[in-house]
């Protein structure tokens, strides 16, 4: 075993690296990781809880050869860090009513569109973000995301899965790149209008960046959005968040 | 999690919805209320599981397209189990 003492770095002359101030890199920092930049939400002491425990899941899971309660674990760990943060704020008003349409069609007849937030797009559109900026880049300047005019992207309902790119920069978009249909179920659907489950999926289908400017997009892009679908004569629209 | 204000304006044009959110944003959820909202306990980017799995993203989705189907009100929001 090598000995690391003689060769590492002095560590006399460096500041002391806290678990907060970690949990805070990842947050859109040096260490970016949209994956656990959650953690920043929690305190110290529910940091080095949380730190354990996902060691002692990330043991079992090499042992066991099974990753299903790890990946419980991370996701427990998501809801309580990102849920209490959720309170009403003019961008995310309490609403106190629901516009509700019915159901005007049996879904074996029904023409639906997917519409995400997810950022999903073409490789011959742009992503999202400025062309001069990487996206780590982007993720890194994540506050201008909050200042962007929201702009959408039609998705044909016939794009090969090989053609579609992600460009969220607020979540980690790995699972998106390996598997569109974890956010974009675009060929989920097509099996489903192939056996029949539903009549068709629309010719035109929809995503944008849900970090946006969001007085923008609630008095001008959603509704013009919406008469987009009007026109495309669609019955019902299956819409994913990341 | 802004795809509830989106839901919300496709609704006032008269077209039904329905919307996937992940556990961890279900508080936001209850507050946009959108007419439908499927929460699943998948992780953030993957509202529909993790990826290569294709039976449970069929799962998620039929789950959605049933609330599509018989939700009787708005704001009508379930649990997906799995």
């Amino acid at each position: 075993m090598a000995d690391s003492q003689s060769r590492g770095p002095d560590l006399s002359k460096t500041e002391p690296l806290s678990l907060k101030a970690f949990a805070a890199s990842l947050y859109h920092a040096e260490r970016a990781d949209n994956y656990f930049k959650f953690l920043h939400n929690f305190s110290e002491e529910e940091l080095a809880r949380f730190l354990q425990g996902l060691l002692l899941q990330v043991g079992d899971a090499i042992d066991d050869g099974n990753t299903d309660a790890l990946t419980r674990f991370v996701q427990r760990g998501q809801v309580a860090a990102y849920a209490p943060t959720q309170t009403a704020a003019p961008f995310r008003p309490d609403f106190p009513d629901s516009p509700f349409a019915p159901m005007r069609k049996p879904l074996r007849e029904a023409t639906i569109a997917l519409f995400s937030s997810g950022a999903i797009y073409r490789d011959d559109q742009d992503p999202y973000y400025p062309a001069e900026l990487t996206y780590e880049q982007a993720v890194r300047d994540v506050r201008k995301a909050r200042e962007r005019i929201p702009s959408v992207r039609v998705i044909p309902a016939e794009t090969p899965e090989e053609r579609l790119c992600v460009g969220h920069v607020a979540y980690d978009i790995r699972a998106a790149q390996k598997d569109i249909n974890v956010i974009f179920p675009l060929t989920r659907f097509r099996e489903l209008a192939q056996e029949g489950s539903i009549g068709a999926l629309a010719q035109r289908n929809y995503s944008y960046h849900g970090l946006t400017n969001i007085p923008r997009l609630m008095q001008e892009s959603a509704p013009q959005w919406a008469h987009m679908l009007k026109d495309d004569g669609v019955d019902a629209v299956f819409l994913t968040a990341g | 999690m802004t795809v509830g204000h989106v839901a919300r304006a496709i609704e006032t044009a008269g077209i039904p919805t329905v919307c996937v959110y992940i556990e961890a944003f279900r508080p936001d959820a209850q507050l946009l209320k959108p007419a439908r909202t499927l929460i699943t306990p998948h992780l953030m980017g993957r509202p529909l599981g993790l990826p290569h799995r294709p039976d449970r993203q069929f799962a998620v989705i039929r789950a959605a397209l049933k609330l599509l189907e018989t939700a009787e009100h708005a704001p009508t929001m379930k649990l997906f189990t799995p």
